[in-house]
């Protein structure tokens, strides 16, 4: 259109899509060994946790995106510091993701094939996508959104039939403890998404119910996974679900219409490229909108290709050992993304305010005319 | 162009290198997932694990083949292998066949009885793990035979259509419950014992795969086997209609009624914090099948209170064993326990004690349609 | 010729005749063509007062030449009588019977309007002329649409000749807000192109930019429908259409009342109706004439058949070769039987099949009307057989392609199907070479190029994806009943929303 931007909608069909894919690998494996049967109910307890961080970056970002607002607050070389913070936790979040994905893709049921080859596959569509405009990977994500939703629909669906409450319930102050904890991690896990704000400077104002809509999605997405959660959690039981590699592709291995197909985890496995692409995407024009506030325009153009080379090197050689990419997606990644999705915005957010509070005192303090 | 190039073209200022990456995928010497071709496998269908000296003993079966347009048939292919582990006798069983033995097909799993006695544990975690087999295989226990020679008694023909159509007939209410593998590695792990359909090889020579009751396992080696009217009260208690037909001899003239359903709930009272008696209520509903006259009224009452005497026998028989054997493999006590989260968190461990001591009330509704 | 030679700037000449205008000149600018005629008449018998006709044979109708100039050029006694300044202003205001008179001083106009099928009238002693129009009205008959037939509906079609296709659209569209505004298109063809739009319904900024787009075409000549197409869209390179078109009158101004803008070119017996978003090759003219329900089954049919015939190739080859698990057993079996005994590979299989699909297609559309049918049908049916029963191709590929390519068939605009055509072949590939992996690549991949595409500034996926609070006119992938369309579709920017009560 005459404009390059995006709206609302588009932005947070792009967060969804993009969480799926560590939500699918992580939830509720992750959450298990604390809380337990209360995998599920942690996710919604995240839930709050997830739409404060959300107000946070976006009430920092307001119309510029994040990174103008940071270096606006505090100063150039200060914000510049933090907004390159940024970038490197984003460019190891891109490598990570792009590991994981060809990982989960080798060994889906390609038994042969070289994990360099997935790996170049996904990050040579993930370069095409990352050099051109954002309003046209919009609407790509809105269109995997829906593919990624039917999919899961489909699979949780079909198992609803075999869940049985029992597995889920019944759960007790006693266990509040876990399940709290388990909640920091989950809201870990959905941070994400804390790459999203970035691109706030590229969205359509629309003006109406604009916190109705930011709830909506918010709580809406985060409702949802809690229920696909209960829905995997009531079909193995926590036990089971804590043994296997990853309990949701697992199931989708299970679920099926008899004479219809059977055994399609491999089509899942398959479509949920989909959401790594997403999420990669999102991270590739998140870091071309913060390096866009540090380099000069000439640089730009480049900034695509810099991203995904650099992302695809990490992923060859940040992880050596079998089992290391999965052990920092466990544990160091949802600590990170608590650390620069909440903490950090609350800091600038809290010293936001005192700066313009002393900004009103110091006017005020003019304004006492002799 | 002075248009703005929009959308996704690439930049296609040489074809050149594209070119020479195709062509390098194109060579083997790229990372590229092998094709395989599908004329050249063997689907296997059953897969049967019993102890051996080496350590486990595997045995495969695929079903009738079919060769040709004409579809002329062949007979089914069995293949076995005893090596040290599951992933090596597998392995071995590729080894065996000129073609390419594919397990992504197994639907039925049968375990023999004295696999069972040893541990079903590492059996279910290789399912679990796998990326060709997978949790939703049917389980099944061989009673008073070993896995490999279940499997052989299907000769020509193999034993999985047999398997498959007691699994449908199952899901139609006329033979006994089946369950997956997923569903008995759940119990296993949420509740402490599962039960499992047992089989056992009967007819001539162990031609034909005859049903035979369940088999209960706790913690994951076999406690027992419940046969006849124990495994009737079995199914009442998980809460599932199967193949059973009552004769009653009323003041009319005999009927016979079928059971459709059957649901069991399950309540705990508890004194303090101490389960003091599990109460059990029963629905069943049955269906007139025979009778001389239509019985009505009169007949009808007795007819139940017969129907509900004969399940309340079934029940008591079934939960004497499971409470012998400390297994409350059809989570009554979970069940239960959904209603008092407190007291059955504190319960919940030492639950399978209590089952064996708490005493039980049962309550038997009969239904007729 | 060197590169810059190539690329030099290719100013057009103006004027493109230069000189005065005299019937010199005239006869100089159309000196070897033999259709190239004048008549010298005097006018009502008087010698001293002599005019010179000129027309072009063939374009000119010498019915209304004769009766209409050159009978009162000759009968008419005011001629005579009136004094000679006077003259040429008598026969500009009504001697004579023409429904258009206009005097011209240029060589260019006069060249122009007789090759449009005028005549020029020279008088003796002036430098400028007379133009009257007298064409000739041959064209094609309005006939049916072959390409669209109508079950329920008008059964006129566009025709090659410009002002008919708009006299057509005219008797449709009664409104005096249908405004038609006309550009030449071609160096050397002069072809019009006419614009048309409703005035207070179509987004002006469209009319605009189509405007500029097509004044800025500087080509030799409209010869195809193609010499349009691609300059006007904003990319050429995708294969997938993005200015739908239509033969029928009644869709065209169907188009226009939802907020779209027409295009005719003389010559092209095609309306185009822009901007195009994705559904509009979904829909046919029938959509409307039959029932909500029916219409709406049957436009899911088609966008299911779309996704058939994309992805069944593709999931051919990546389930049997590199998934078989997630093919329903007792068709894997039958699979495998079969399969035994054929010596290609599933992938060479799939491919050689899809290819030999589109040979028998091509072929079929180079034989003439009768026999190309029956050899369609019989090569398609004994090549297949006997391919089958000789163990060439399996069946399990045979029907897989034929389903992928019947339901591409379904398609009601051929410039999409033939789109689709091109992707599944490279589905397959990418399925070929990388199992389902691949395919979901490709398949991300086509979603992020359609996402990508716009259409005079409105986005290609714009029925699915706009997600502004912009009010949807209709939902796209079935039809509401028609007293429920009460808004304009949303994306075309139009200026008048709704359209009913």
């Amino acid at each position: 259109m005459k404009d390059d931007k995006i709206s609302r909608t588009q932005l947070m069909a792009l967060l969804w899509a993009g969480v799926m894919a560590p939500a699918a690998e992580l939830l509720p494996g992750l959450l298990l060994p604390g809380a337990g049967k209360g995998a599920w109910l942690a996710v919604v307890l995240a839930a709050p946790l997830v739409l404060v961080a959300g107000w946070l970056l976006g009430s920092l970002a307001g119309r510029d995106g994040l990174a103008r607002s940071v270096t606006g607050l505090l100063g150039r070389w200060l914000g510049g510091g933090v907004v390159l913070l940024y970038i490197v936790w984003g460019l190891f979040l891109l490598s990570l993701r792009l590991r994981l994905c060809a990982q989960r893709l080798l060994a889906s049921g390609e038994r042969d094939g070289a994990l360099w080859f997935f790996l170049l596959s996904v990050a040579v569509v993930l370069l095409w996508m990352g050099r051109g405009k954002l309003a046209a990977f919009a609407r790509a994500g809105q269109l995997f959104l829906t593919a990624l939703l039917l999919t899961a629909g489909v699979v949780l669906g079909l198992s609803l039939f075999q869940a049985r409450p029992e597995r889920l319930l019944p759960l007790w102050w006693s266990e509040a403890g876990p399940v709290l904890r388990a909640a920091l991690s989950a809201a870990g896990v959905m941070g994400w998404g804390l790459f999203l704000p970035f691109l706030m400077g590229d969205v359509r104002d629309q003006g109406e119910n604009k916190n109705w809509h930011w709830l909506f999605w918010g709580l809406g997405g985060a409702l949802l996974l809690s229920a696909a959660q209960a829905v995997i959690l009531g079909n193995l039981g926590a036990a089971l679900a804590a043994r296997l590699d990853n309990p949701f592709f697992a199931l989708a291995k299970s679920v099926g219409v008899e004479g219809a197909f059977q055994r399609v985890e491999g089509v899942v496995t398959a479509l949920w490229t989909f959401a790594d692409l997403t999420m990669g995407g999102v991270l590739v024009f998140a870091l071309r909108a913060m390096t866009a506030e540090l380099l000069p325009p000439k640089a730009l153009p480049w900034i695509s290709w810099t991203a995904v080379v650099l992302g695809t090197a990490g992923a060859l050689v940040l992880f050596p050992a079998a089992g290391t990419a999965e052990l920092w997606n466990r544990r160091l990644v949802p600590a990170g993304n608590l650390a620069l999705g909440f903490l950090l915005p609350a800091l600038l957010w809290v010293g936001e305010r005192l700066f313009r509070r002393k900004g009103k005192n110091s006017i005020s303090c003019m304004r006492k005319p002799a | 162009m002075k248009y703005a190039r929009v959308g996704g073209g690439l930049c296609a200022a040489s074809p050149l290198p594209a070119i020479l990456a195709l062509c390098l995928l194109l060579t083997g010497c790229s990372g590229l997932p092998t094709a395989r071709e599908m004329g050249d496998m063997a689907l296997l269908r059953t897969l049967g694990v019993d102890p051996s000296p080496a350590g486990v003993s595997v045995t495969g079966s695929t079903g009738p083949r079919a060769k040709g347009l004409q579809g002329d048939r062949e007979p089914a292919l069995t293949l076995s292998a005893d090596r040290e582990s599951l992933s090596g006798a597998c392995l071995a069983m590729q080894g065996q066949s000129d073609s390419f033995v594919f397990f992504g097909y197994v639907d039925q799993l049968l375990v023999g009885e004295e696999l069972a006695k040893e541990g079903v544990r590492p059996v279910l975690d290789y399912f679990s793990r796998d990326a060709e087999l997978g949790l939703g295989a049917q389980l099944w226990l061989v009673q008073g035979a070993s896995a490999r020679d279940a499997l052989s008694a299907g000769g020509d023909e193999g034993v999985d259509a047999r398997l498959e159509t007691i699994q449908n007939d199952s899901k139609m209410g006329i033979a006994n419950l089946t369950r997956t593998a997923g569903a008995v590695y759940t119990d296993l792990l949420e509740l402490g014992s599962a039960y499992v359909p047992a089989l056992s090889p009967a007819g001539e020579g162990g031609a034909v795969l005859a049903e035979q009751g369940y088999g209960v396992l706790k913690g994951d080696v076999l406690a027992g086997f419940l046969e006849g009217e124990a495994a009737k009260g079995v199914e009442l208690l998980a809460g599932g209609s199967s193949a059973d037909v009552l004769d009653v001899e009323l003041a009319e003239g005999p009927v016979s009624v079928k059971v459709t359903s059957a649901c069991t709930k399950s309540r705990l009272e508890f004194q303090g914090e101490v389960p003091s008696a599990l109460k059990l209520t029963c629905k069943v509903e049955v269906r007139l099948l025979e009778y001389r006259t239509r019985p009505d009224g009169q007949g009808l009452e007795s007819l139940r209170t017969e129907a509900s005497r004969r399940e309340r026998v079934r029940l008591e028989g079934a939960l004497e064993q499971l409470r012998a054997w400390g297994t409350d493999c059809a989570g009554l006590g979970a069940k239960a326990g959904m209603f008092h989260p407190d007291r059955w968190q504190a319960v919940q461990a030492d639950w399978p004690e209590y089952f064996s001591k708490v005493p039980v009330e049962i309550q038997v509704e009969v239904k007729v349609r | 010729m060197s590169r810059q030679e190539a690329n030099a700037p290719h100013p057009r000449k103006e004027p493109r005749l230069p000189g005065p205008l005299s019937l010199e000149r005239l006869e100089e600018v159309f000196s070897d063509c033999v259709d190239f005629s004048k008549r010298e008449v005097f006018l009502h018998g008087d010698s001293q007062r002599k005019a010179t006709v000129c027309y072009i044979d063939g374009q000119a109708r010498t019915e209304r030449l004769n009766d209409y100039v050159l009978r009162p050029l000759a009968q008419d006694p005011m001629l005579a009588s009136v004094p000679e300044g006077e003259l040429f202003a008598l026969l500009e205001r009504g001697a004579l019977y023409a429904q258009a008179a206009k005097r011209e001083t240029e060589v260019d106009p006069v060249a122009f309007a007789l090759i449009n099928g005028s005549c020029a009238l020279f008088l003796e002693g002036r430098d400028d002329c007379l133009v009257f129009p007298v064409a000739t009205e041959e064209k094609r008959s309005v006939g049916e649409p072959e390409n669209e037939p109508a079950l329920k509906g008008a059964r006129d079609s566009f025709v090659e000749s410009l002002r008919t296709n708009t006299s057509l659209v005219r008797r449709r569209m009664r409104a005096p807000e249908l405004k038609i505004r006309e550009h030449i298109v071609g160096r050397q063809s002069l072809t019009p192109v006419d614009v048309l739009w409703i005035d207070g319904i179509a987004d002006p900024d469209t009319v605009a930019l189509l405007s500029e787009r097509l004044d800025a075409i500087d080509i030799d000549g409209v010869e195809a429908a193609g010499n349009l197409e691609e300059y006007l869209v904003d990319s050429a390179r995708s294969p997938f259409p993005l200015m739908p078109f239509t033969q029928r009158p009644d869709r065209f101004c169907q188009g226009l009342l939802e907020g779209r803008v027409g295009l005719l070119a003389d010559g092209i017996p095609l309306g185009w109706l822009l901007p195009g978003a994705i559904d509009q090759f979904f829909k046919t003219g029938q959509d409307r004439a039959y029932h909500w329900l029916v219409a709406s089954a049957l436009s899911a049919i088609r966008w299911l058949c779309a996704l058939i015939t994309l992805l069944v190739p593709g999931l051919y080859i990546a389930l049997v070769t590199f998934h078989p698990e997630a093919i329903p057993p007792k068709l894997a079996l039958s699979i495998v039987a079969a399969k035994q005994e054929v010596p290609f590979s599933t992938i060479f299989e799939v491919l050689i099949m899809l290819l030999a699909f589109e040979v028998i297609q091509e072929a079929g559309l180079r034989l003439p009307g009768p026999i190309g049918a029956t050899v369609s049908i019989l090569g398609g049916l004994v090549v297949g057989n006997a391919a089958v029963e000789a163990h060439i191709v399996s069946p399990a590929v045979l029907i897989a392609v034929a389903i992928a390519g019947v339901a591409g068939y379904t398609m009601p605009s051929q410039d999409f199907g033939n789109a689709l055509r091109l992707w599944r072949f490279l589905l397959a590939i990418l399925a070929s070479l990388g199992g389902l992996t691949g395919l979901a690549l490709g398949c991300a991949g086509l979603i992020y190029h359609l996402a990508g595409l716009e259409s005079f500034g409105v986005p290609y996926l714009a029925p699915f994806t706009t997600g502004t609070r912009v009010p949807r006119g209709h939902p796209s992938l079935f039809r509401l009943p028609l007293p429920r369309m009460k808004w304009r579709d949303g994306p075309i920017q139009t200026q008048n929303r709704r359209n009913q009560k």
